[in-house]
């Protein structure tokens, strides 16, 4: 019995899998909560976009829940695997967006999709001229930007998230916020409507 | 104000102005403002354009329910949260009586139990939640091995039958849970083991009895204990944890009322701030906690799964010191009081 256990090098994580193949929820639910920051994190990184990021998040875990057999934990770790997949979609993400960018500069006018047309109607212009200087923001200082304010995160765990030393998430911030102030002064913007 | 932290401020600026410093470096900045005009001029500034940001929608599609959902709607769950923890205890201990030799079932492993009679004991005490959940064959009066297993009769069912009926009953019980569906048999009250308690803390017991004799069959064998996944390790802890206030604010009336904060470490622990007694009882002012006790989830199980020595077992106390020696005590004894993993009494008819 000894030398069987021993023998299998991620006894909980072949359990893990096990569950999955099973369909037993909390498993799925114990899944998300041990890998859900290494998911996003290297989703972030990889596609430069928080809101990308979720769907990836999204997609790898309704993937491993789906499929749980594709994992094999004699050929390496749950961690690894869930790397693997998580870089997958996130390269499928940013090819889709440059093909999207490309038929877009042949052929639609409008630059923003009609999902942003609707928004744009409600939106004050105000709202409008901030989310275009965001969009023009260095993407590692957007994607600091948004993890701070959006998610609610410390620069710490802003680091965390993007992989960065702490030194170079406060910079980020801080570089950032500087160039939005920069482009909104000079769209004579300063204060909310 | 020094050179070092004008630059250490400067350095925070942006993460201060998008409310993203942890309590202590936000403290340093306020600090720092009051004193030196030309950080003041940039925060201020910096916050102008981070108020801004709140003219952006905050499409946040990404939550924990939000992810859990959609895989959930493409593939029900076949296995319910609330036997999720019993289901996994007992596919390891199968798997574990799946590798032991024929000659292993006779092995004394704990209270002078064999591996034969633990599992004809977790089939009894599964079948009388079984009955009450009408899981057709189960029969608490009868169960497999009833009578034939006794310490020394030898002449026993053969440890497959033991295994198999035991296993069986155990998925019939789990897909009784799943039939069922919602919440209402989950509330539903059962006896088991001298207790009136709801089914999901009834399969909450049941799984931690059939780790805990896991984990005794291993520690026989010399084989490294192999503790819940963290997630199932949470909820059984918060069961022992409630159940545990809940027997000291009994056994000890005076504490009644008195909250105790229980800080659980490791992966699957928690903290549970409750007051003593049985569920309803009014919490005493102050709403302090009167004690603390911290110790590790595991070693916190093996001490309600009477274990562990509450005299030898590491925690730290803060606060009322008896209290929480009084608790601790209460914990080693649960096990024996209320049969929570059952050792020498609540043994199958026929096995007494």
């Amino acid at each position: 019995v000894q030398q069987q256990v021993q023998s299998v090098q991620h006894p909980a994580e072949e359990e893990l899998r096990l569950r999955l193949v099973e369909g037993d929820e909390t498993a799925l639910a114990g899944l998300y909560d041990r890998f859900r920051p290494m998911v996003y994190g290297l989703a972030a990184r990889v596609t430069g976009d928080w809101s990308a990021a979720e769907d990836v998040v999204q997609e790898v875990f309704a993937e491993m829940w789906l499929r749980p057999e594709a994992f094999d934990p004699r050929r390496g770790s749950l961690r690894t695997w869930l790397g693997t997949l998580t870089h997958r979609r996130s390269v499928d993400w940013v090819r889709r967006e440059e093909a999207r960018r490309r038929r877009q500069r042949v052929a639609v006018p409008d630059p923003r999709g009609s999902a942003d047309l609707e928004d744009r109607a409600v939106a004050s212009a105000v709202a409008e001229r901030v989310r275009v200087a965001v969009a023009a923001l260095p993407a590692a200082q957007r994607l600091a930007i948004q993890l701070a304010y959006f998610e609610g995160r410390t620069y710490r765990q802003v680091a965390e998230v993007l992989g960065v030393p702490e030194g170079t998430a406060k910079s980020r911030l801080r570089l950032g916020l500087q160039r939005l102030a920069l482009l909104l002064e000079a769209e004579g913007i300063t204060s909310c409507p | 104000v020094s050179v070092t932290d004008h630059q250490y401020v400067a350095g925070l600026l942006g993460a201060w102005a998008l409310g993203a410093c942890p309590p202590r470096d936000a403290a340093v900045v306020t600090a720092h403002l009051a004193g030196c005009p030309a950080c003041r001029a940039e925060a201020t500034r910096l916050r102008r354009a981070a108020g801004l940001l709140g003219t952006q929608p905050a499409h946040r599609h990404g939550s924990r329910q939000a992810v859990l959902r959609a895989a959930l709607a493409r593939r029900p769950a076949a296995i319910p949260a609330a036997a999720a923890p019993y289901a996994a205890q007992v596919r390891r201990l199968d798997e574990l009586l799946a590798s032991l030799p024929p000659r292993d079932w006779d092995r004394a492993v704990v209270h002078g139990w064999s591996v034969a009679e633990m599992v004809a004991h977790l089939h009894w005490l599964d079948a009388v939640l079984a009955a009450q959940l009408a899981v057709a064959g189960a029969d608490p009066a009868d169960p497999a091995g009833s009578g034939r297993a006794g310490p020394g009769s030898g002449g026993g069912p053969a440890p497959e039958e033991l295994r198999t009926a035991w296993r069986a009953q155990a998925a019939a019980l789990v897909d009784a849970v799943r039939t069922a569906g919602g919440t209402a048999l989950l509330d539903q009250p059962v006896e088991l083991a001298g207790q009136t308690l709801p089914v999901r803390a009834a399969l909450l017991q049941r799984a931690f009895e059939t780790w805990i004799h896991g984990d005794d069959i291993r520690l026989a064998l010399t084989v490294q204990p192999f503790p819940p996944a963290p997630e199932h390790l949470f909820v059984l802890a918060a069961a022992g944890v409630r159940l545990l206030v809940h027997a000291a604010g009994v056994r000890y009336p005076a504490y009644a009322g008195r909250t105790v904060e229980v800080a659980l470490s490791g992966d699957g622990g928690g903290t549970w701030t409750l007051p003593l007694g049985p569920a309803g009882v009014p919490p005493r002012a102050p709403a302090r906690a009167a004690a603390t006790v911290r110790l590790d989830v595991l070693e916190f199980c093996y001490l309600l799964g009477g274990r562990r020595d509450p005299d030898r077992v590491p925690y730290r106390a803060t606060g009322d010191r008896r209290l929480v020696r009084d608790l601790l005590t209460v914990a080693a004894a649960l096990d024996r009081d209320q049969e929570i993993v059952g050792g020498g009494r609540g043994v199958p008819p026929g096995h007494g």
